[in-house]
């Protein structure tokens, strides 16, 4: 008999008293046929381990960026050429089981890879950059801008005003005083004055712009306190920024784009949406537009500690 | 029906099933104590990785195989050099377009003005004859060739889902090969024999040129569709008073932009012809634009700027190799101007011109520098197919075979 320490759960002593309970029964039918004693063991372990039929599968759940559209492949080195794409359809790469409803076919688009690091010097006049075209990209809302300085050419995501032959300025100084930036500029937060709309806002110093990428949305810098700068979202809630996050100013290309309906069921699936049903539940009282307080300001900053990860105990080897 | 009271209802199973799972991933708590014993210096290993077996190390046999593999282009390549080379190839094409090849070969524009002499040429009117004859090889390389070959699918923007009928027919390069040839068959038999006994015409030849640029080494590898050589070098007179394009400014682009480095290279210019050749002094080149291969990098279609900047690429290309060959590799300055023809066709659009090549040094603005006579966009035809069943030819011009046949006269 496995003799069980204490300072266990009751969840687990519950169980060692069941197995105690189905043991006794277990001695009391020794003496009877062989089938009850296999029914006896059965029972045993039904509750503790799963058929081979069913095995536990943890499927990811869409999310926090990662939707289950598609696979872009990246090559080693920053290229301008349009890279290939393999199309997943709600699927997950790994378990193959589909994650996201509703996501599948559609015309299938090559991948502008975007350069969201806007690099600039910190000390003297900002670098110069020209828009060379203005193209419309099959992966995003926003259309995409190749832009060409020095040696590089490279793609950004493109502003309202944006043309061929306009040139950009990017610094990543922080002046004294703010600067009186135009479309298209990228600055540091902290140099831009307040009111100014912004997209494209990094995390953190030299991530990358993560904020602010969908058509005709921008972002509006409310206030400043200490270091930090406090931008509004296009969903109106406030945001605690490093004043040392570039942004680029100005508001996303392809303002129309939120306010023209789709048109008929065959263009929903041309942009890859199959048909859903069953989504919307009037009665349960879980959709539609709540009513809460306003959050507060929220500090966007990178995780200070990481969990580690967890240890799987399974039953195999 | 409401399914919560379904799916609340309590069941002690549920709580077996998800209780192995549950109780099979444990988090542990970070008591800080790695962190600690790095600080003190020790060394600090993950159990399970201590416990897998390395890998030993195994010599790597070299065996070849059924044949010689090419090998691989990395460093240890034999043709490998430490420093790039920018390449313009005949399938890349410059940003810029004819503002870069400026920068890039030091040349100053006249817009619109060929050398008189071939003016005065292109005036002399040929016999209708010759523009039947002439309205026949467009025939030939639109409609009357066997080649079936898939051509590029048809795309409509306004409907992008819709796959057309995949169209099988004459390719573009196979086009504009029939019709130059054919073209410069008719010149040269309208020709005198004085001209056409001095003249070689040869079909796809290629011409390297490498050249240093303010610190980048640039070479520029083409294949001239049809070059026209004669015994004696071009001579043109030069006007004067013309208003030229000066070389513009490309900031903040670098003129060296989308041209790919290159690590492998020959250090030397190569010319098609021998210097004991006696007809080998570059007359004319013929440069097809074949869409399907001559393409941008980042895909997008190719700008007419871009097209007529590959023209005087390529002209400077014959020429400046032709230089060489004669007076060195390191030429700079030349005794005398070399001229070039240059025509650029995509079957229906011709781009005339003509390079006069004065310096091969191009570093800088100042200083005696390249001239290019052009004549661009002159359309040949509007369209040549099948129309109801029947062969069509719709609106030829007549002026354009006078160019040609002016410049292969002059």
């Amino acid at each position: 008999m496995v003799n069980l320490p204490n300072n266990l759960p009751s969840t687990v002593l519950c169980l060692s008293f069941k197995i105690k309970y189905i043991m006794a029964l277990n001695r009391l039918f020794s003496n009877l046929t062989i089938a009850t004693a296999m029914v006896a063991r059965r029972n045993l372990h039904v509750g503790v381990v799963h058929s081979a039929s069913k095995p536990n599968i943890e499927k990811p759940k869409p999310g926090f960026g990662k939707s289950y559209r598609r696979i872009v492949h990246f090559p080693e080195q920053y290229t301008v050429k349009p890279l290939e794409v393999t199309n997943l359809a709600g699927r997950d790469p790994e378990t193959g089981r589909v994650v996201a409803k509703g996501i599948g076919g559609g015309i299938k688009h090559k991948y502008h890879w975007i350069d969201w690091y806007r690099v600039g010097p910190t000390e003297g006049p900002p670098q110069e950059e020209k828009v060379i075209q203005i193209i419309e990209d099959g992966c995003r809302t926003a259309h995409v801008a190749l832009v060409a300085v020095g040696d590089k050419l490279k793609y950004i995501l493109a502003t309202e005003n944006m043309k061929a032959g306009d040139i950009i300025k990017t610094s990543c100084k922080l002046p004294r005083i703010p600067v009186r930036a135009n479309e298209g500029d990228a600055y540091v937060l902290g140099a831009l004055p307040i009111g100014t709309i912004v997209h494209c806002v990094e995390k953190e110093p030299g991530q990358g712009g993560l904020y602010i990428h969908a058509a005709g949305t921008s972002g509006t810098i409310v206030r400043k306190q200490d270091d930090r700068v406090i931008v509004q979202m296009p969903s109106k809630r406030l945001f605690s920024f490093n004043q040392l996050c570039m942004a680029v100013v100005g508001r996303l290309s392809n303002v129309l784009h939120g306010s023209t309906p789709i048109g008929s069921p065959q263009r929903n699936r041309w942009l890859g949406n199959r048909p859903r049903s069953g989504l919307w539940q009037r009665k349960s009282g879980r959709h539609g537009r709540k009513i809460k307080p306003p959050k507060p300001v929220k500090q966007i900053c990178n995780p200070t500690s990481t969990k580690l990860p967890p240890i799987i105990l399974n039953m195999t080897p | 029906m409401r399914l919560t009271q379904a799916l609340k209802r309590q069941h002690i199973d549920f709580m077996f099933k998800k209780h192995w799972l549950v109780q099979g991933k444990r988090i542990p708590i970070d008591t800080g104590v790695e962190k600690k014993l790095k600080d003190m210096g020790i060394e600090v290993q993950d159990a399970l990785e201590f416990v897998k077996e390395k890998r030993e190390e195994r010599e790597h046999i070299q065996i070849i195989g059924p044949y010689e593999q090419p090998l691989p282009l990395d460093k240890n390549h034999p043709n490998y050099k430490a420093k790039p080379c920018l390449t313009l190839n005949q399938d890349n094409v410059l940003l810029e377009g004819l503002s870069q090849a400026q920068v890039l070969t030091k040349t100053i524009i006249a817009q619109d003005k060929l050398p008189p002499k071939i003016e005065e040429l292109s005036r002399l009117p040929a016999p209708a004859a010759i523009h039947e004859n002439v309205k026949k090889a467009i025939l030939t390389a639109n409609v009357f060739d066997c080649e079936q070959k898939k051509l590029p699918k048809i795309k409509d923007p306004q409907r992008p889902a819709y796959n057309f009928r995949r169209i099988l027919g004459i390719t573009d390069s196979r086009r504009n090969q029939i019709l130059t040839n054919k073209l410069l068959q008719l010149v040269e038999k309208t020709s005198d024999r004085e001209v056409t006994q001095n003249k070689y015409v040869v079909n796809d030849v290629e011409c390297t040129t490498i050249f240093e640029k303010e610190d980048d080494l640039l070479q520029f590898q083409d294949v001239s569709n049809i070059l026209v050589t004669s015994a004696k070098p071009v001579q043109h007179e030069v006007e004067k008073d013309i208003p030229f394009v000066e070389i513009p400014s490309l900031y903040p682009v670098k003129h060296t932009i989308t041209m790919p480095h290159n690590h492998f290279y020959n250090n030397t210019s190569q010319y098609p012809f021998k210097q004991k050749v006696q007809v080998k002094h570059p007359h004319t080149t013929w440069l097809h634009f074949n869409r399907t291969e001559v393409k941008n990098i980042y895909g997008e279609p190719v700008t007419q700027n871009q097209i007529l900047g590959r023209s005087l690429t390529h002209a400077f290309n014959v020429a400046s190799s032709y230089a060489k060959q004669m007076h060195g590799e390191d030429v700079k300055d030349l005794p005398e101007p070399i001229f070039v023809n240059c025509i650029q066709t995509d079957g229906q659009l011709y781009h005339f011109g003509v390079l006069q090549l004065n310096t091969l040094n191009v570093d800088g603005n100042e200083g005696i520098k390249n001239v290019w006579y052009c004549k661009n966009n002159m359309k040949l035809y509007d369209s040549s197919r099948y129309f109801s069943g029947m062969p069509v030819l719709e609106n030829y011009n007549n002026k354009v075979y006078g160019y040609i046949n002016a410049f292969y006269n002059s």
